[in-house]
């Protein structure tokens, strides 16, 4: 009992220490971990530690989709883990390794389970319905705690002043252990959480009792602080140190969670003139992203570009994505692509939304004003606002009455959206002006999606109008899912007499990979030096920020997650 | 060069010299070596306590007390602001902390968490990016990252309106770090703050912290409490990293571009053979 | 014109600074410095508070020290709710001021402990730890029964008093006395709650925490016309 089985299912909280926008700081065998649950109900469980620099991610902020550090405001989707906003760099994909370490994680019977590399499915144990006593945190190892159990004597009522008979003993498994009150009728199961070496968690439930709940609640803690005291009495406390051996190497090799996904078209509707919505389901059984509002994910096109789409559901729709795509009529093809190749049935590829134009938690009442197409993101936003019971308005500027899309969605919100329709620019600026200005100062947070000229209106605007910078947010639809430029170029590797191209929209890092060379990566950004690679020969270009002028003069070493030749024959030593 | 050879041979921050109590002794460690020292008439003395009892050298420099623990000491390294005429030196006071001294010195040269932890002080949502900046290694083997900026609500004690600061981040020893930022009283010219890591042992160290400043407007109360909140708010991130020991390999903590001269002083710190305060996985599963 | 000394990584200047923002008062700030310079014990400030702690605080002619004497005192004259400190309700100021008494000795444990641990101030940091993790326990198991029976603060009312900030700044800053609030669930809850009091301000080593989510959508306020 006393040494970790990664294939074991143990308890790591109650289901009531992970209440939702809570983060519940865990310890299972001397490791810490982040517990929380998302808004949706679903439970992670975490190393506690940021893959950034190491901060305990139990002092981040949940925030209902995802968990947030505290030190660089890196934030992580539930379920996944994968990273999906580094706030340094809104511009930049995040580096794919960067991903919270997740365990296994089951609810059942009001506990959270976890294991490492389950053997199982689930944890086989069966505890039963009762009534939730307080956990106990005993400085002692688990075999000293299941000991005492044997002592453990109660009264079936919760009566103080009884002398109860010692309870019947039941070993369910060798750290679950059930007591019996005499007569049977009253179980109380006790399980065994082993946090440390020298420290374990001892949680009860109560079954078959019809006492007084509170009443029953005080008489166990005060015998269970009794026990607790007679079991820290005979040893002093040993303090607690770091494992040894990191908490990665405990967990099956796997890759991180991919963040491309493939998806179905399950609909497809014609929202308004020249805008369609599509709902995405997933192509397989694997559950969709969880998606925080302002959310957008890369697909895609049938045309082959990638673009860029704004997510607009509302914080309970997980089934589906639904986005918003408008014909642009000087489209290089990517939105042609959606509007005349997709249908019903159509298979897309598309990667794991990202964060980039969060809410962000601040107190002041949000105005989102959205121009054209620009209304997804937001809509979204206001659902999840409304769903909280926040106040916020909404506006939205369309060319005309006919150019109105989502409007059942918009139906819904009611009086807090209002529609600005076949404004000139000059109509716009004064609406924007009505909109912005006049308001007590520090209350408001303006957040802004359309068109760029738009977009300077409501910059220029609230500027004006003493809004802070601060206040205004802005999600310019730009296309950063641009491949890396750059010209195509012949790779040969020297010690395995391989051969391969490089074309323009592939990094050289992500060439070796897909030819199944095991380059280490960390970073993908140039600045690690993990993909450090010997050059033997070609006109080198280097984009990183890793390497001193002399080596990069020296055209022996390359970063190829970033740089690449100029064409040509660059010859490797891999 | 032996591993941890620069460290033996360094100075290291005891204290601020104007904290001092004439003629009280102060007990404290360096390396995890016990030293005792002392400040009278006669300038500044030190004695190791381990094993190897006896006289150890001390000086000042910088309104600083620095103590080597070898004979063969590196030479010291060169702020010229500090002498300077009009320049304010003022120190800010020693804080201890339960982490290594490194990652002190890295949360020091990090500009991505100033939304974040120094929110309303050096950093506001939704300015968060951290724009590209130039690093590069000098010939006196110290690390620069030049041409850094950040969008700042309250740059310092001095300024009330945001502004856009420039910053130079400089490390010359490995627990000794320099900032050189945006003057607003004379912008040709730079404010320095200096922090001095005094490593006690792999996980505990002291930040000293020493303002050599051009400003005249500010008393030194209001300048440290200024960086003292600064450094209380760094302060209980750098307790909760994990481990408290600093990786040096990418594998365990990755980075991104505004971590250029974070990673930059990890690799220095390898090439270095610096192991004091790392973290070593390796090691520990032989 | 209210003044309060002050000095920013205090704990218990904090406290005030807390009910002071929560109240909407305005204040201007003597500071103090604590560290480095021991401010707190020059003759100047002793003539403020001959104890030489921090907080003190001035309301015209009224000087007062010690922080849970401020709370109760400016909770008194200028809560127009008549919650943080009910002067109308005995049980609860009983329970308050068991709870005030009950921060000092967090005072006496945490902060003392951080104060060693970060200020080199000569206390028996494992004693003071040994006794902080004790109160811990007993702050978590009272926390535990009160959300058992749905309630939420120290005292039970089904809003903060002063008893909740009084207790909070040591408890959250108990990582700097290198005390782990790990085995306190209950307590840790609770200080999510207390960060989303209306008004609630930090200090240097406490950050917000998440809204609370709504599970039912409250009216929507009609927009300017």
């Amino acid at each position: 009992m006393n040494l970790l089985d990664t294939g074991r299912w143990y308890p790591i909280a109650r289901s009531e220490d992970a209440p939702p926008r809570h983060v519940y700081q865990a310890q299972l065998f001397g490791y810490e971990f982040a517990v929380w649950r998302d808004d949706g109900g679903s439970v992670n469980v975490w190393e506690n530690r940021c893959p950034h620099r190491g901060l305990k991610l139990s002092l981040g902020i949940n925030t209902g989709s995802e968990l947030r550090c505290q030190y660089h405001g890196w934030t992580y989707a539930s379920g996944s883990g994968i990273c999906t906003h580094v706030p340094a760099h809104p511009g930049l994909a995040e580096p794919s390794k960067a991903c919270a370490l997740a365990l296994a994680a089951v609810e059942r019977d009001g506990f959270i389970w976890c294991a490492f590399d389950p053997a199982t499915a689930a944890p086989d144990a069966a505890i039963g319905a009762g009534l939730t006593l307080r956990s106990l945190p005993i400085e002692r190892d688990a075999a000293a705690v299941r000991a005492a159990l044997a002592d453990y004597r109660f009264d079936a009522d919760g009566r103080d002043d009884a002398e109860p008979a010692a309870a019947a003993l039941r070993e369910l498994t060798p750290q679950i252990v059930e007591l019996a009150a005499p007569g049977g009728a009253v179980r109380l199961v006790f399980l065994l959480q082993p946090a440390a070496a020298h420290k374990t968690i001892l949680h009860a439930v109560l079954a078959g009792a019809s006492a007084d709940p509170e009443r029953l609640r005080r008489h166990h803690a005060q015998r269970m602080n009794a026990l607790r005291a007679a079991l820290e009495s005979t040893e002093p406390a040993v303090p607690a140190t770091e494992p040894a051996v990191p908490m990665h190497k405990l967990l099956p090799v796997r890759r991180p969670p991919k963040r491309e996904f493939s998806c179905r078209v399950l609909s497809r509707r014609q929202e308004s003139d020249g805008v369609i919505s599509l709902e995405l389901a997933a192509a397989d059984a694997t559950p969709l992203p969880v998606l925080a509002p302002g959310a957008h994910l890369n697909l895609t096109t049938p045309s082959g570009l990638v673009r860029q789409y704004s997510v607009v559901n509302g914080p309970a729709e997980r089934d589906t994505i639904v986005i918003g795509i408008k014909r642009e009529p000087d489209s290089r093809g990517g939105s042609r692509s959606m509007h005349d190749d997709v249908r019903e049935g159509t298979l897309l590829q598309a990667s794991v939304p990202r964060n980039t134009f969060p809410l962000v938690p601040s107190g002041k009442r949000p105005i989102l004003v959205a121009g054209g197409i620009g209304i997804t993101p937001l809509l979204s936003m206001a659902q999840a606002l409304r769903a909280r019971g926040e106040a916020f308005e909404l506006h939205y500027f369309v060319r005309g009455e006919q150019f109105v899309s989502f409007r059942e969605r918009l139906a819904v919100l009611g009086d807090a959206v209002r529609l600005h329709l076949g404004l000139d620019a000059a109509q716009t600026t004064t609406a924007l002006r009505d909109i912005l200005h006049g308001r007590p100062l520090e209350q408001f947070k303006v957040y802004a999606c359309g068109p760029g000229p738009m977009l300077e209106l409501v910059r220029t605007t609230a500027a004006a109008g003493g809004i802070g910078a601060d206040d205004v947010h802005f999600e310019y639809f730009r296309n950063d899912a641009e491949p890396a430029p750059g010209q195509p170029f012949t790779v040969r590797l020297q010690r395995s007499a391989r051969e391969f191209a490089v074309p323009s929209g592939q990094t050289l890092l992500q060439a070796l990979h897909e030819q199944g060379i095991a380059v280490e990566a960390s970073c993908e950004q140039g600045v690690c030096g993990s993909c450090f690679t010997e050059v033997v020969s070609g006109e080198l270009e280097h984009h990183d920020l890793y390497l001193s002028a002399a080596e990069k003069a020296s055209g022996k070493c390359l970063m190829p997650c970033v740089s690449r030749a100029r064409g040509g024959v660059l010859v490797l030593d891999l | 060069m032996r591993v941890d050879e620069m460290l033996w041979r360094d100075w290291h921050a005891v204290a601020i010299v104007a904290d001092l109590a004439a003629g009280r002794r102060y007990r404290t460690t360096v390396l995890g070596v016990p030293v005792t020292y002392w400040c009278d008439g006669d300038g500044l003395h030190a004695l190791r306590e381990d094993s190897d009892t006896g006289p150890c050298r001390i000086a000042e420099r910088y309104a600083t007390a620095w103590i080597c623990l070898s004979d063969a000491p590196l030479d010291f390294f060169a702020i010229p602001e500090f002498d300077e005429p009009d320049r304010r030196v003022v120190g800010a006071g020693s804080i201890r902390l339960h982490v290594s001294g490194l990652r002190a010195v890295e949360n020091f040269l990090d500009m991505g968490h100033f939304p974040y932890v120094h929110t309303g002080y050096l950093g506001a949502e939704p300015h968060t990016e951290v724009l590209p900046y130039d690093v590069a290694i000098d010939a006196n083997n110290e690390i620069l990252a030049t041409n850094c900026r950040f969008v700042q609500p309250r740059a310092s004690a001095i300024a009330a309106d945001p502004i856009e600061v420039n910053y130079t981040y400089r490390v010359a020893r490995p627990f000794v770090t320099m900032l050189y930022k945006t003057c607003v009283p004379a912008p040709d010219r730079r404010d320095v703050i200096g922090l001095f890591i005094q490593p006690l042992s792999e996980e505990w160290c002291v930040a000293h912290t020493v303002m050599i400043y051009l400003d005249d407007v500010n008393s030194d109360e209001e300048l440290r409490r200024f960086q003292q909140t600064i450094f209380g708010q760094d302060l209980m991130i750098l307790i909760n990293q994990v481990p408290k020991r600093m990786p040096l390999e990418a594998r365990h903590e990755i980075p991104v571009r505004a971590d250029a001269m974070s990673s930059a002083y990890r690799r220095w710190l390898r090439e270095n053979r610096i192991a004091y305060g790392t973290w070593q996985p390796e090691a520990v599963e032989a | 014109m209210i003044t309060l000394y002050d000095y920013e990584l205090s704990g218990n200047c904090y406290k005030v600074r807390l009910l002071l923002h929560i109240l909407g008062l305005s204040y201007q700030t003597e500071d103090i410095e604590f560290f480095p310079s021991r401010q707190h014990k020059s003759e100047a400030f002793l003539r403020v508070n001959p104890l030489g702690q921090l907080p003190a605080l001035r309301d015209g002619d009224l000087l007062l020290r010690d922080a849970q004497a401020i709370l109760v005192y400016l909770a008194s004259r200028y809560d127009t709710s008549g919650r943080w400190y009910p002067l109308d309700q005995p049980e609860m100021l009983g329970k308050i001021n068991m709870w005030l008494a009950f921060a000092d000795g967090l005072t006496g444990s945490i902060s003392a402990a951080r104060l060693h641990d970060l200020f080199f101030f000569d206390f028996d940091a494992d004693q003071c730890r040994a006794r902080a993790h004790q109160l811990l326990r007993i702050l978590d198991e009272h926390l535990w029964f009160e959300e058992s029976t749905g309630g939420s603060w120290l005292c039970g009312g089904d809003a903060p008093t002063i008893a909740d900030l009084a207790c909070f700044p040591y408890v959250m800053l108990a990582d700097e006395g290198g005390i782990s609030l790990i085995d306190y669930p209950a307590v840790r809850r609770w200080t999510d709650r207390v960060k989303r009091i209306p008004g609630f301000i930090v200090m240097a080593g406490i950050f917000p925490v998440a809204p609370a989510l709504e599970t039912a959508p409250r009216t929507e306020s009609a927009l300017p016309s």
